[in-house]
């Protein structure tokens, strides 16, 4: 689902209000930290500014008219008085009035996969593998892809379109979500549980074997290693990537575009803010190393 | 079951597989062994049980539902076909969905979008491999308990084990209630909790909104965890706790009032 089939001008989507400074095409929306070929950003800061010029994947930008000159030569660049603005604005545009994101298809259910009647499925783009088990009141929204025998609890949401805002300027710009979900072979969803759809096209991304318990909520864009195991009631902030073989404790929340480690174990209520090494041990609101946590905790009890 | 496992099979010859998984139900003394051993065994264990199980259908065994002629169901609400009792008075609310293997007693309200009788999430963490532990127990909602809506209650992983949801008892919206979990009489768990697994809440207790009870403790009668805490002790009856991880609340509001002065943590101590 929502392969990214062509390549934009970035004439084809100068805004009313922009000014086109060098043209350029790109064959994904993102952010500077997404790891996407030939994107296009949008840059605010001077730090935003810095990190583009080490960065090969971006190939066109939306930036404000005092970065404007501070672009590398090989990118497109798009000067807007409100860059992100105009960035959600175009990628709204895009999902609306082009293919850029992909074409809905008719859900594809395989006959072997088990659906309670009470559950609901969109009807365009969802596919659904062998074996696969949707219990009652679950929803499966468009661009969701089961692979064989994943398992979804009742009451679940799949793919709910996650309604980032964007606050600026006292009005809040709403996106459309044209990504995915994709749940690889053997997941498994219990009851009450939230995953988002990708925002900018993509998919948001659980692995082989991985667990949810009750209640867990997995934002937008968020990439879930194998065989993790997440206890109830934790929450993944979108575009945050888990390795494998990770515990996310109950009531733990990782934050937004961090980065768990292979074998990383996140204790209980722990509140992730930053990266977390492979094999870390992290506890703590805000999470910091394990051991330190609880000799801490010692001295105070 | 006082004799061990090995001992138990040997000596009554008894191989049939009901019988060993009670007797393996009752994993608790094997702790004592590494972690690794332990993982190992209960992963197999669970994993050939679970074939067993799923090919030998035990929905086909489980009793026909008894609901009574009182009890509101909402026409949204999902009960499973069998194995499911529910008492007289008792409301079950729109969307809520009631597994196997749940008893519910009279009076009981069942808000909205509830899940009863889910799956614990008890996994073995095997390398390349993660089992999921089994589920053949079951769920009891006392009299005059209430459920909130989006509320999610676990039911007992070993046979004959049960989730038990005291008389009473008031449990939040969203509030997560693990597998073999107890809660006492008149206990209120407000929305957002979490209750982890095999956690026994006594008579009265309180716990806060968005407060998390870690696996396996003690939490007394009339105890108090306040909101946001994270409980990884166990609770002495009545005391107060509040804090990431939660201590005593008197010696946790020392050391915020602490913080709040701009005073270092040690200075607060030593003062």
């Amino acid at each position: 689902v929502n392969q990214l089939r062509e390549e934009i001008r970035l004439s084809t989507v100068a805004l009313a209000g922009t000014e086109l400074l060098r043209e350029g095409s790109f064959g994904s929306l993102g952010y500077l930290s997404d790891k996407r070929a030939q994107k296009l950003v949008f840059i605010e800061t001077e730090d935003m500014a810095n990190k583009i010029t080490q960065d090969d994947t971006v190939s066109c930008a939306i930036v404000g008219s005092a970065l404007a000159d501070r672009m590398p030569p090989a990118i497109g660049v798009l000067v807007s008085s409100n860059p992100s603005a105009t960035f959600f604005e175009v990628h709204n545009k895009l999902a609306a009035e082009s293919h850029f994101y992909g074409d809905p298809f008719k859900s594809l259910i395989d006959p072997t996969a088990n659906i309670h009647k009470s559950a609901s499925i969109a009807e365009n783009s969802v596919r659904i593998g062998r074996h696969c088990r949707i219990e009652a009141n679950a929803v499966v929204g468009e661009g969701s892809v089961l692979e064989e025998a994943v398992s979804i609890g009742p009451g679940s949401v799949i793919g709910c379109g996650s309604r980032v805002c964007l606050r600026k300027d006292r009005i809040a710009h709403e996106l459309t979500s044209t990504g995915g979900v994709l749940l690889r072979v053997h997941s498994e969803i219990r009851a009450n549980c939230c995953v988002s759809r990708a925002v900018l096209g993509g998919d948001t991304i659980l692995g082989e074997y991985t667990m949810l318990d009750n209640l867990v909520s997995v934002g937008e864009s968020a990439k879930v290693g194998r065989r993790c195991l997440l206890a109830a009631n934790c929450a993944i902030g979108s575009h945050t990537h888990v390795g494998d073989d990770v515990w996310i404790g109950p009531s733990a929340v990782l934050m937004e575009n961090i980065t768990v480690g292979h074998k990383a174990f996140v204790t209980i209520g722990s509140v992730v803010v930053g990266d977390v090494a492979e094999g870390q041990k992290v506890t703590g609101n805000f999470a910091v190393d394990h051991q330190k946590f609880v000799d801490f905790i010692k001295r105070i009890r | 079951m006082s004799t061990t496992f090995g001992q138990s099979v040997t000596s009554d010859g008894d191989y049939s597989i009901t019988r060993i998984a009670g007797m393996m139900g009752n994993h608790k003394r094997f702790y004592s062994m590494s972690k690794t051993v332990y993982n190992l065994m209960m992963g197999f264990y669970s994993w050939f049980l679970g074939i067993y199980v799923e090919h030998s259908s035990p929905r086909g065994r489980l009793p026909r539902n008894m609901i009574s002629q009182s009890a509101i169901l909402d026409i949204t609400a999902h009960i499973a076909e069998r194995g499911v009792v529910v008492g007289e008075r008792s409301f079950v609310g729109p969307r809520a969905v009631i597994l196997e293997n749940s008893v519910i007693e009279n009076d009981v309200i069942i808000g909205p979008g509830a899940i009863i009788g889910g799956k614990g999430f008890n996994c073995y963490r095997l390398p390349l491999l993660t089992i999921p532990g089994l589920s053949l127990g079951w769920v009891r909602i006392s009299n005059g308990a209430r459920i909130g809506c989006k509320a999610c209650v676990d039911k007992g992983t070993r046979r004959g084990a049960e989730t038990r949801i005291g008389k009473n008892c008031i449990v939040g919206d969203g509030v997560h209630v693990g597998h073999d979990v107890f809660l006492g009489e008149e206990s209120v768990i407000e929305p957002g909790a979490m209750i982890a697994g095999h956690v026994v809440v006594g008579k009265q207790a309180f716990i806060g909104k968005n407060a998390t009870i870690s696996n396996s403790l003690k939490i007394g009668d009339t105890a108090r965890v306040a909101a946001g805490s994270v409980v990884t002790k166990e609770v002495a009856p009545g005391s107060i706790l509040s804090g990431n991880f939660a201590i005593d609340m008197k010696k946790h509001m020392g050391q915020y009032e602490s913080v709040a002065k701009g005073e270092s943590i040690e200075r607060g101590n030593q003062t």
